[in-house]
């Protein structure tokens, strides 16, 4: 792969992985790191990329395999774990990390209600925009386990917001 | 349109299409939609709106750059070490053969295959150290002679000092 194939191939592929990578760590430096090195990586495999069929799919697996890397390295999630249980401080945080603080423990709350396979591919379809036979190929799953699964993950995220809302009413009620 | 979208969604039924639509229309506060899935939907909108610094593509390929003279750099130094090493080899295998297609100089003395040419230079040759030896024995013998002269002189010699006084007192007496 030449250089401009991999700027034109590649390269446009940043945005995705930083996303993913992301919902992965909850902390941007962390990710962007792990995109850094992602695309250093990929640069120095480039003479086999032409013979990957799903070159995104590749891309998501080395991203998610650098971030499980880091999140060991610097304490197994801990990063994760904090930020969705809201207990970071605001001095824990670097400040490039703080912008997004309340979007990340959103999201994190989300992912953390759904069990493996189901947060993988709520993560693909809806926070990377990844269609199902997409999401078949990257996680080499049929359509009918995507399907279900994503249905499965979309109905747990419903009930969570239904007693949010309930909850959200009785406050209301209770307040007045 | 949109309470029907968004059954769709729930079901797991929706194109990317329609979930971007949702996306986009549902985070925005109206009466249709509940306030928790309005902010999921939001959520989800300002999450696919996070995105790697502007200028990370420009220092990717920098740093890409930079890697690459680097590894130039260190490939160029492998390859004078490589030619080092087979200069070394090959001037170390040319002094070997040169040295060993040198001609011996040093005296055959005795490569013969003929028996009897073999046990004449053999004979000549422990007549030739029989003949050394013997005057090495000689020496010898001649060294054994100049000892025993030196002991028997020296024997005299002790034996004339002891004897003196006894010549010398009587010519005393006489005066």
């Amino acid at each position: 792969m030449t250089r401009e194939t991999f700027q034109k191939q590649i390269l446009p592929l940043q945005h995705k992985l930083l996303r993913y990578a992301l919902s992965l760590t909850s902390n941007r430096m962390m990710a962007e790191d792990i995109v850094q090195e992602v695309f250093l990586k990929l640069w120095d495999q480039r003479q086999q990329l032409d013979q990957i069929k799903q070159l995104e799919g590749w891309c998501i697996r080395l991203t998610r395999n650098k971030a499980y890397d880091k999140l060991r390295l610097h304490g197994n999630k801990t990063v994760e774990l904090k930020l969705a249980s809201g207990l970071a401080t605001r001095e824990e945080i670097p400040d490039k990390n703080t912008e997004n603080k309340d979007l990340l423990e959103a999201i994190q709350a989300i992912l953390q209600l759904l069990p493996e396979k189901q947060r993988e591919i709520f993560r693909l379809k809806d926070l990377l925009g990844y269609s199902n036979t997409e999401i078949q190929e990257i996680l080499d799953l049929n359509a009918s386990q995507v399907k279900v699964n994503l249905f499965r993950a979309r109905r747990k995220i419903k009930s969570k917001l239904i007693l949010l809302e309930n909850y959200g009413l009785k406050n209301e009620k209770t307040s007045s | 349109m949109k309470k029907r979208l968004l059954e769709k969604y729930w079901q797991g039924d929706t194109s990317a299409e329609e979930e971007d639509w949702l996306r986009k229309n549902t985070s925005l506060i109206d009466d249709d939609t509940d306030p928790a899935e309005s902010a999921f939907f939001q959520q989800l909108q300002q999450f696919s709106e996070l995105e790697m610094p502007a200028d990370f593509g420009e220092q990717l390929m920098e740093t890409i750059d930079r890697k690459e003279q680097g590894r130039k750099r260190i490939a160029l130094f492998r390859k004078v070490r490589r030619i080092a090493a087979a200069v070394l080899v090959l001037v170390t295998l040319s002094v070997a053969t040169y040295t060993l297609m040198q001609p011996n100089n040093d005296p055959i003395l005795a490569e013969e295959e003929d028996p009897e040419k073999a046990y004449e230079i053999a004979k000549q040759s422990l007549l030739l150290i029989a003949s050394k030896m013997e005057a090495g024995a000689s020496f010898t013998f001649e060294l054994d002679k100049f000892d025993e002269v030196h002991s028997k002189l020296r024997q005299e010699s002790t034996s004339n000092k002891e004897v003196q006084p006894a010549v010398h007192n009587p010519t005393i007496k006489h005066q």
